[in-house]
């Protein structure tokens, strides 16, 4: 038997993995493993599928392998949207929870979501805009957030609270709120909550106040590259004219605009989801739960903390900050803490992402009622999360559906554990 | 064909009549979606079919085949699209029926048996299964693939040593005949809901979805099929480690044993597997050359060039995993392994080390259970060369078919099935990422035709696969069952609206036949 391969070939993506869109998108060989769970984890026929999309509409168009031969066509002249009434709206339902990406990587180095992410900056270049989107785009350039709320009220939630206001005073850790905690009345707690317990733990703390804008990320996802890039810039300058070393935040899409993309647009900080942060002090001693909280929940990963913010290096596990929520909530003191079918990288999405929340929202809510669904089946009370977005959908899914499962921050239980 | 020509309108509205127009697509971005998969020739498909429609049940399939007879247009039918090739457009006004709302799920515990609609896959029956103590035999296409059109196509499957050919594994069915009939068989055909036996008075009906390929949906469309499940020693969760794709599953060591057994030529390998097969040892048993020990494994390209430099793969030479399942007891395995270290021994093979084994076993082996992630094989753009050991890496099939036949050793993967009284010789090959050309697609076919008497000839008992209507293939191998294939096509589907050109192509023998003719009275004429 020979040893060496006596006819080597000459394409260099027989050896090495390097991104190219087309190239991604024809090595798509329609396995439909994009439209399910890793079957090693399947727990039940019933919650055994990962792309809310697919699950909903069912045909294969509105699925990751569906946007393979969308891009191909679109990239070859073949398809336009001028042809197609459906055709953004297929591009665009996608929630970019990046599931489909997950599973595809069980399979082969290819990177599905990049794929579609590319596609739909596209098509924003090309001028293929969804008329849905531009309320949002609207709220960002008048008023810079993705909630319709006025720039002069971002500050609200942090009303009364004692913290530096890092236009006027330098820190070493930027709490950044984000836009649904700045503007959602019923999560301000969250975000008092986390500068409370970022200041009791010792930090330097401050926050940028009104002056905190968007992140960037909803625009990203949603294909608006050069939004994305302006607050990219505009945080970064803010942070560094404030003397910040740290971002800490309590909310997953900007947690992956910080960690994931933001050091493309040359940041150096140091980020931090919060309960990455507790779960350094809980290992380390420096804090301990000592109050009871009985109750029994569910964790919810958010997407763009969980698979989402893995780095992506071929073969190598796709990681996201799975361990660290789950870690907080075991220590609990009278906790009961039980997990769903669907965790991790197989996480079904709560369906706010991407833009589908605000320019979908039938299909964003039947897709939280889904994972309501779900964790009302582990029997659990209450359905925790570590993300603004995943918890507000859930919320709302659960009040159409008349559930009586609770929706809780992890930081709810946090502080009331210390 | 213009989607706004008259015929494509009548159809159309025809089609939401009957199942509402939530599920009646024409638009070009969700038909651009039913044109290809990664295997050869679906690349150079040319066509997108013009309809795709979402059927609720058998009822509202047996509308649109009615329909397709009533208005005369070609339809298929694909679920998960795994084999998609094989539904792909192939003329006008074709509509692709998807039957992804048809996914019940009924398993009989006592009966040991599965009811499955088409949209339901192989990791859910697995999972539901072996929560009862039972386990269904998944193909090398994935847990993700339909279970029920694995049973009527194709059907290896990893277990298939111990469990059979998928499509002798059918117990009662329902199927819509290519005129709208309702077929039912077994004891449904008796006037019972029960699907527990296949067989009924006369020839047996099953006979429509066996064969290697099954018809395609040539003969009918099949709607809901009760396959045997099987007894399962293991746990009803999958033990499982770490986060995709390094994951881990290591299956109860009382019960499950894996073995990897290496010999130096593909048919000192087959001499094993025909020892082991003639002993009645193991439930998972298969041949491998190294390029395949390599997708299994190997998460990345980079892994694969790393650990094939380093001579990985080669340690394993032409490997034989043997997994012994204690399905009766603990004592079954020790029995099992006791008997085929002595077959090891006697047939010249020799345990793969023990470094390879340990880290090769808890990531690939317990896949034999659910999910082999074949479809690794197609990440590296030109596919699992076929040739010695793996030895030739080409860019394109017309390279492949210049290289090939200078190589002896054709082995990739070969599975004895039915404890060796069958076998299969899977030979892959893909195109390079270039050639995705008419020229290609040619290429592949005349490299088949011109390999596969050879493989026939010196290597196996049974034939391989060839990917072609029978006209095509039978005819190179000597038998008439084209012929015979025709009439029944022809008797069942007079208007050749089912899948036509698929499995056999009528239109295609009556052109070659009337040419025949033309020619022949031409030169009578001439003379």
């Amino acid at each position: 038997m020979e040893e060496k391969p006596v006819y080597v070939s000459k394409d260099p993506r027989m050896y090495k993995y390097s991104y190219d869109m087309r190239a991604v998108a024809e090595d798509c060989v329609r396995c439909s493993n994009c439209k399910w769970m890793d079957p090693w984890e399947m727990q039940s026929k019933q919650f055994s599928k990962i792309c809310p999309m697919n699950t909903h509409y069912l045909a294969d168009a509105f699925s990751s392998q569906g946007r393979m031969d969308l891009t191909l066509a679109i990239l070859d002249g073949k398809l336009d949207p001028d042809d197609s009434p459906l055709l953004l709206d297929i591009i665009y339902n996608c929630d970019t929870c990046g599931g489909c990406d997950a599973m595809c990587k069980r399979n082969g180095d290819r990177e599905v979501l990049r794929v579609t992410l590319d596609l739909r900056a596209k098509l924003v270049e090309d001028g293929q805009l969804l008329p849905q989107h531009m309320v949002v785009l609207e709220s960002l350039r008048r008023e810079d957030n993705t909630m319709m709320g006025k720039r002069a009220d971002r500050a609200q939630w942090a009303e009364g609270l004692e913290v530096k206001e890092l236009t006027q005073e330098k820190a070493e850790v930027a709490f950044h709120a984000g836009c649904h905690i700045s503007y959602n009345e019923e999560l301000w707690n969250v975000g008092r909550t986390a500068v409370k317990l970022l200041q009791k733990f010792g930090l330097d703390v401050g926050i940028m106040g009104k002056d905190e804008t968007c992140c960037g990320c909803k625009a990203y996802d949603m294909g608006y590259r050069g939004e994305y890039t302006k607050y990219a810039e505009n945080n970064i300058e803010a942070w560094k004219t404030a003397g910040v070393k740290t971002v800490v935040t309590a909310c997953a899409d900007c947690y992956w605009a910080f960690k994931k993309m933001y050091p493309e647009n040359g940041s150096t900080f140091e980020v931090y989801h919060i309960v990455e942060y507790i779960a350094k002090l809980l290992e380390e001693g420096a804090i301990k739960f000592t109050n009871s909280v009985p109750a029994k929940v569910t964790y919810h990963d958010p997407c763009h903390l969980g698979r989402r913010a893995a780095d992506y290096i071929p073969g190598e596990p796709l990681m996201g900050v799975y361990d660290a929520p789950r870690e907080i909530l075991r220590r609990i003191p009278g906790l009961t803490f039980v997990e769903m079918e669907r965790i991790k990288e197989n996480a079904w999405c709560c369906g706010a992402g991407g833009g589908v929340y605000e320019a979908f929202p039938e299909h964003s809510q039947w897709t939280a009622s889904q994972r309501i669904e779900e964790a009302a089946a582990t029997g659990a009370e209450a359905i925790v999360s570590a993300c603004p977005w995943c918890e507000n959908n859930f919320a709302e899914a659960a009040a159409e559906n008349e559930s009586p499962l609770q929706v809780l921050d992890i930081l709810n239980l946090v502080d009331k554990a210390l | 064909m213009p989607i706004d020509d008259e015929r494509h309108d009548e159809i159309l509205d025809a089609l939401i009549e009957e199942l509402g127009e939530d599920y009646v697509f024409d638009d070009p971005a969700v038909v651009e979606c039913y044109r290809r998969e990664g295997q050869s020739p679906s690349y150079t498909t040319p066509m997108n079919p013009e309809f795709v429609v979402l059927p609720e049940n058998t009822e509202d399939i047996q509308k649109i085949v009615r329909l397709a007879n009533r208005l005369d247009f070609p339809y298929s039918v694909s679920s998960t699209g795994t084999l998609g090739a094989y539904a792909a457009a192939l003329k006008s006004h074709w509509c692709w029926i998807d039957p992804k709302r048809m996914n019940e799920l009924h398993i009989d515990e006592k009966n040991m048996y599965a009811v499955v609609e088409p949209y339901v896959s192989h990791a859910q029956v697995s999972v539901e299964a072996r929560k009862k103590g039972l386990y269904n035999a998944n193909p090398s296409a994935g847990g993700q693939t339909s279970c029920l059109a694995n049973h009527v196509a194709l059907g290896t499957q990893t277990s298939g040593y111990r469990t059979g050919r998928a499509n002798r594994n059918i117990l009662g069915l329902e199927m819509v005949l290519p005129d709208g009939e309702i077929l039912r068989t077994g004891t449904l055909a008796m006037g019972q809901d029960e699907f527990f036996w296949g067989e009924g008075p006369g020839p047996d009906l099953r006979g429509f979805v066996r064969s290697h390929l099954g018809h395609l949906g040539a003969l009918g469309i099949v709607t809901k099929v009760a396959v045997k499940l099987f007894p399962w020693p293991g746990p009803a969760m999958l033990p499982t480690e770490g986060v995709a794709p390094q994951k881990k599953c290591v299956l109860p060591d009382d019960r499950f044993r894996w073995h990897l057994i290496r010999y130096d030529t593909t048919l000192e390998g087959i001499e094993g597997l025909r020892a082991i097969s003639k002993a009645e040892i193991g439930s998972v048993v298969a041949l491998f050359g190294p390029w395949n020990m390599s997708h299994h494994y190997s998460t990345s390209r980079e892994e694969h060039w790393k650990l094939w430099d380093e001579g990985w793969f080669h340690r394993f030479g032409y490997c034989v995993l043997v997994g012994i399942w204690g399905v009766t007891s603990e004592k079954q395995v020790d029995y099992e392994e006791k008997v085929l270290e002595i077959l090891v021994e006697k047939t010249g093979g020799k345990p793969v080390d023990k470094e390879l084994t340990d880290k090769w076993i808890p990531h690939v082996a317990a896949r034999n259970v659910i999910d082999p992630l074949a479809s690794r094989a197609q990440r590296i753009p030109t596919g699992i060369p076929p040739a010695q050991g793996g030895g030739i890496v080409y860019d394109s099939l017309s390279d492949g078919k210049r290289l090939i036949p200078d190589h002896d050793d054709l082995a990739a993967w070969i599975v004895p099935i039915d404890l060796g009284h069958f076998a299969m010789h899977a030979v892959f090959a893909a195109p390079g990422a270039g050639d995705k050309s008419k020229e290609a697609e040619e290429a592949m076919k005349a490299w088949q035709m011109a390999a596969f008497p050879k493989i026939l000839k010196e290597q196996v008992a049974e034939a391989g696969v060839i990917g072609g209507p029978l006209h095509m293939v039978a005819p190179a191998f000597g038998s008439c069952q084209h012929t015979m294939a025709e009439k029944i096509k022809k008797a069942l589907d007079p208007k050749n609206v089912a899948n036509p050109g698929r499995f056999i192509n009528v239109e295609a023998m009556e052109a070659a036949r009337k040419a025949a003719a033309e020619k022949a009275q031409q030169e009578k004429e001439n003379a």
